[in-house]
């Protein structure tokens, strides 16, 4: 039981992470834009 | 995992403990239910885990009063409140490990947690050794976790050093006093291992 719930949380983490790294790429002008056109 | 509970009267300060992580699971479930974010949900199940723990830990076995390094102990979880706001925008290298070191340091605070289980407490008490898991490697990962975390706090606002360095110095006193309640034998193999 402990070792499905550690798992569970390290899916969450892993989850949180990738939500992290998205949030603060998009909301940088430098990587959100690219690829944008006039940029 | 599951326990028996504690009965009030043989363990009043841990039910108390017990409602204040429910409150902060309380708030932290509010936050995820608005914001969506995941670190929210990873700080809910950590302190209903811990609040899970506390009524059902096991007794203290240590014969020397801890007097006031519960004090001490209680302080060092309050001091993290203090932390300031960000003072401006930063760029994305410093948003991006401001944001993941919070996350990397509250997942190994909760696996960590889960491996300590009944011998879970505030205040330094010996609940038996715990060698299993992630304590086969780190004498103190839940301190570490907390200093990890509290890392991301100090890159958003350098005024958080401070705070910092005073949360560093009160686990470490913390650390010590544990080691000092426990077995003395199991103190000095404690020290074999990485001292975090």
């Amino acid at each position: 039981m402990k070792k499905i719930l550690k798992i569970a949380v390290v899916i969450i983490a892993l989850g949180a992470a990738v939500q992290t790294v998205v949030s603060i790429a998009s909301a940088d002008p430098k990587i959100s834009a690219r690829g944008e056109p006039g940029i | 995992m599951l326990g028996r509970i504690n009965s009030f009267r043989a363990d009043p300060t841990a039910y108390m403990g017990a409602v204040v992580m429910l409150g902060f699971s309380a708030w932290a479930g509010w936050r995820w239910f608005h914001t969506g974010l995941l670190f929210f949900l990873l700080l809910l199940v950590r302190d209903v885990v811990a609040a899970w723990f506390l009524v059902t830990r096991r007794p203290n076995m240590a014969e020397m009063s801890v007097g006031r390094a519960e004090w001490l102990a209680y302080l060092s979880c309050a001091l993290p409140l203090f932390y300031f706001a960000p003072t401006h925008s930063h760029g994305f290298a410093v948003s991006l490990l401001a944001g993941l070191l919070p996350i990397a340091g509250f997942t190994l605070a909760t696996v960590a947690l889960f491996d300590l289980g009944e011998s879970f407490g505030i205040s330094p008490a010996n609940r038996g050794r715990i060698g299993s898991g992630i304590y086969q490697k780190l004498s103190h990962p839940m301190y570490l976790g907390y200093v990890v975390a509290e890392l991301g706090l100090v890159l958003l606002n350098p005024v958080n050093v401070v705070i910092w360095c005073t949360s560093i110095a009160l686990y470490y006193s913390r650390a010590l006093r544990e080691l000092a309640v426990l077995d003395p034998r199991v103190g000095a193999e404690s020290t074999k291992r990485s001292y975090f």
